[in-house]
C-alpha cells in the first residue's frame, strides 16, 4: 500500500518520571486511539438503526435485527478477512472476484450435482487457495499487495464469467432457507455474526494474530523480534481469501442464485466497514469488533435510504463518501491523541 | 544507441513481444497482419492507451487510479445523452466532458495529497461516488447514441489509417515530450523517485501529484467520448474492463508499480500487446472473458520481473 503519511514520532522512549496530570493526559491519548474508534462506530451504527426504527416503526425487534443480520452477513464474512489484511498495512482487492467466483460456481453446480456439501468444500478450498497466491506474492516476492490482489481479482472475474456469463442458475432450496431460519429461538443469520465474533475473539489471542498487528505497526520491529513476514503474510491472505469464498455461500444463500459480478461492488464496502469501524489503513490498529458496527452502518444505511424514499442507487454513493470521510476522521482522531501524546510526553 | 537499448531494456522487450505476438497471430490465422486487420487492431489498442497515459503518469507517482473506469464510463453517458444524435453540440460537449474529468482527478489529487488519504482508498472512493452518481443520473438505464462524428472519430479511416490513431500518435506525442523533455516530467520522475528527495531539491511533490491524477482523469473522459463513438451508444458498465487493461499496460510496458521509472513509449507497447492478445484468444477458440485472465496474469508477470530485476540491481550496488 502507498503510504504517504509519514510514521509517527516515537513517543515515551527515555522519558523520566511524569506529574500525575501528564500521565492522565497520556492515558487520554492512549484511550483515544485504542478505545474511540470502535466505539463511535458503534455509536454510529446504533444511531442509523434509530433513525431507521423512527422511520419505519415497528422495526425495533429480534426479527427485524435478524433481517439487518442476513442482508450484512455476506459483507461482514468478507470484512473479517479484510480487516485481518488491513491489520498488516495491505489491501485484498482480490475478495471482490472469489466472491463472484464463489456464487458463479454455487449457483451453477449445487443443484446441478446434487452435493452441496461437495461443491462448498470446492469453493472454500478456491478460496484458500487463491489467499496462498496472494499471500506468497506479497510475502516472498514482496510485491505490493494492490497490484497483487488487483491482477487476482482481475483473474477469479474472468473465470467467474467463464463459469456463468450472466446472472442467473439457482441454489437448492433447503440450502438457501438456511439464513432465514431460526434455531434456539434466534434467526441463523445472527448466530453467524455471534460465532464470528467469538472466532475473533478467539483468534486475538492466538500468536499468529499477535504476529499481524506486530508486523502491521512496525515491521523492521517485528522482524527483527523473530516474526517471520512471508508466514504471517500468506496466513493472513489466506484467511481472506477463505472468508471471501464463506461471503460466497452466504451471498449465494441470500440471494437464491448466483452473479458473476456480484464481488465488484463489494469490494469497497469490505474496505469502508473496516475503516468505519476504526482499523486503521496503516496497520496494526484495530479490530472486527468495530468492523461489525461499519458493517451495521452500510447495511443500516442502505435500509434508511429505502425508508426515506430515494432511489436505492443513493447507497452506492453514500457507501464512497463514508469510505473517504470515514478514513479522514480516523485520521483526525489520530492526529489529535498524537498531539495529546505529544503533548503529555512533553 | 547500445546505452539506450541497455536501459530501456523493458521498453524493447515490450516491442519484442509485440512482433512474437503479431507474428504468432499470423501463423495461427494466415491474413491476421492485413492493413485492415491491422487498422481494427490499432482502433480497439486506441481505448487502452489513452487511458493507459493517465493510468501510467499516477503510477509513475507511486499512486494508482482506480476510478478511470467509472470516469471514462460518465464521460460516454453524459457524451451520447447530451448530443442527442447532434454532431455539432460536440464542439462544446467534448471540452466540458474533458474539464469533468479534470475535476474528478483535482478531488481524488486533494484527497490524496492535501487531505492525505492513500490513493488506492480515495480513487476506490471516488469511483463509487461517481458510479452512483451516474446510476442515479440515469436511473440504472442506458445513455442514447452517439452522435456521426463521434462515431467518425471513433471508427473512420483516411486511408489504411484510422482517425483514432492520430488521437494515439497525438497522445503518444505529448506524454513524450512531457516525460522527456519538460521540468515537470523531471519532477514527476523525482517525485515518484522519492519523495523526500525531490522535496528537499525544491520539488512541490504535493502539485506534481495533484497534476497526475487531473491528468489521468481527463484522459479518462476522452477515452469515454471515444469509446462511445466506437461501441455506437453508451451503457453502464462499459468502462470496466479498462481499470484492469489500464494497469496491465502500464506493467507491460516496462514501469516500476512502485513508481519513478516507465515511459509512455513502453505503455504504447503494452496497449499494443493486449490488442493482439485480444484478437489472439477467440481465434484459439476462448471466450471474451479469458482476457481478464490474460491481464491479472500479464500484470502478476511484469511486476514480478521487475521486481526481480529491481532486487538484483540492488544487489549489484
Amino acid at each position: 500500500m502507498v503510504n504517504q503519511v509519514d510514521t509517527p514520532p516515537r513517543t515515551g522512549s527515555g522519558s523520566s518520571p511524569r506529574s500525575p496530570g501528564q500521565a492522565a493526559r497520556q492515558l487520554l491519548g492512549q484511550t483515544l486511539t485504542t478505545d474511540m474508534r470502535p466505539l463511535a462506530a458503534w455509536v454510529l451504527a446504533i444511531a442509523f438503526y434509530l433513525i431507521y426504527a423512527a422511520l419505519q416503526p415497528g422495526t425495533l425487534s429480534v426479527d427485524q435485527i435478524g433481517t439487518l443480520a442476513s442482508d450484512g452477513l455476506a459483507l461482514a464474512t468478507l470484512a473479517l478477512g479484510q480487516g485481518i489484511v488491513i491489520l498488516t498495512a495491505g489491501i485484498d482487492l482480490s475478495v471482490g472476484g472469489i466472491l463472484s467466483l464463489g456464487t458463479a460456481l454455487a449457483a451453477t453446480h449445487f443443484t446441478h450435482t446434487g452435493s452441496t456439501l461437495v461443491w462448498s468444500v470446492v469453493i472454500l478450498a478456491i478460496g484458500l487457495g487463491g489467499g496462498a497466491v496472494n499471500g506468497f506474492l506479497v510475502g516472498w516476492l514482496g510485491l505490493q499487495p494492490f497490484i497483487v490482489t488487483l491482477a487476482t481479482w482481475s483473474i477469479f472475474d474472468g473465470i467467474a464469467l467463464i463459469v456463468l456469463p450472466t446472472q442467473g442458475g439457482s441454489v437448492p432450496a433447503g440450502f438457501s432457507d438456511w439464513i432465514t431460519s431460526n434455531t434456539a429461538g434466534l434467526p441463523n443469520a445472527i448466530w453467524a455474526f455471534l460465532v464470528m465474533a467469538a472466532l475473533w475473539l478467539w483468534f486475538r489471542r492466538t500468536r499468529l494474530a499477535r504476529r499481524i498487528y506486530a508486523l502491521g505497526s512496525d515491521r523492521e520491529g517485528a522482524g527483527m523480534a523473530g516474526v517471520s513476514a512471508t508466514r504471517t503474510l500468506l496466513a493472513t491472505y489466506m484467511i481472506s481469501g477463505l472468508c471471501a469464498a464463506v461471503a460466497a455461500l452466504f451471498y449465494a444463500m441470500e440471494t437464491a442464485s448466483g452473479d458473476p459480478t456480484a464481488g465488484d461492488g463489494l469490494i469497497l464496502p469490505s474496505v469502508a466497514a473496516v475503516v468505519i469501524g476504526g482499523t486503521s489503513l496503516f496497520g496494526g490498529q484495530g479490530g472486527f469488533i468495530g468492523t461489525i458496527a461499519g458493517v451495521l452502518t452500510l447495511t443500516t444505511l442502505g435500509d434508511v435510504i429505502f425508508a426515506v424514499n430515494l432511489p436505492s442507487y443513493w447507497t452506492v454513493l453514500a457507501d464512497g463518501l463514508l469510505l473517504i470521510l470515514a478514513v479522514l476522521a480516523g485520521g483526525g482522531l489520530h492526529t489529535l491523541q498524537q498531539r495529546i501524546a505529544r503533548r503529555g510526553a512533553s | 544507441m547500445k546505452q539506450v537499448l541497455s536501459r530501456n531494456r523493458p521498453v524493447v522487450a515490450a516491442y519484442a513481444l509485440v512482433l512474437v505476438l503479431a507474428v504468432a497471430g499470423e501463423i495461427i490465422a494466415p491474413g491476421f497482419l492485413r492493413v485492415s486487420h491491422l487498422d481494427q487492431l490499432v482502433i480497439e489498442g486506441s481505448f487502452t492507451a489513452i487511458v493507459a497515459l493517465g493510468q501510467l503518469f499516477v503510477i509513475l507517482t507511486g499512486g494508482v487510479d482506480l476510478s478511470i473506469p467509472w470516469v471514462l464510463n460518465g464521460a460516454a453517458v453524459l457524451l451520447t445523452t447530451f448530443a442527442h444524435g447532434s454532431s455539432a453540440r460536440m464542439a462544446w460537449l467534448i471540452p466540458v466532458l474533458l474539464a469533468g474529468g479534470a475535476v474528478v482527478g483535482l478531488i481524488n489529487g486533494i484527497g490524496v495529497t492535501v487531505l492525505r488519504v492513500p490513493p488506492i482508498i480515495m480513487t476506490l472512493g471516488m469511483s463509487t461516488v461517481v458510479e452512483g452518481a451516474l446510476l442515479l443520473y440515469t436511473n440504472g438505464g442506458s445513455g442514447g447514441n452517439a452522435p456521426s462524428a463521434d462515431v467518425y472519430l471513433a471508427t473512420h479511416r483516411w486511408g489504411p489509417l484510422p482517425v483514432v490513431s492520430l488521437v494515439w500518435i497525438g497522445v503518444l506525442v505529448a506524454a513524450t515530450v512531457t516525460l522527456s523533455a519538460t521540468p515537470f516530467g523531471r519532477r514527476l520522475y523525482a517525485t515518484g523517485l522519492s519523495r523526500r528527495v525531490a522535496e528537499f531539491a525544491g520539488v512541490s511533490t504535493g502539485k506534481v501529484t495533484a497534476t497526475v491524477y487531473v491528468i489521468s482523469g481527463v484522459a479518462a473522459a476522452l477515452a469515454g467520448v471515444v469509446l462511445a463513438g466506437y461501441v455506437g451508444q453508451s451503457y453502464l458498465g462499459m468502462g470496466d474492463p479498462y481499470l484492469f487493461s489500464s494497469v496491465a499496460a502500464v506493467a507491460i510496458g516496462g514501469a516500476s508499480i512502485l513508481g519513478g521509472s516507465g515511459n509512455y513509449v513502453g505503455t504504447t507497447a503494452g496497449a499494443l500487446v493486449l490488442a493482439l492478445l485480444a484478437a489472439i484468444l477467440p481465434i484459439l477458440g476462448l471466450p471474451q472473458s479469458a482476457l481478464e485472465i490474460v491481464y491479472g496474469c500479464v500484470i502478476l508477470a511484469a511486476v514480478s520481473i521487475s521486481s526481480g530485476r529491481l532486487s538484483r540491481r540492488r544487489e549489484s550496488l
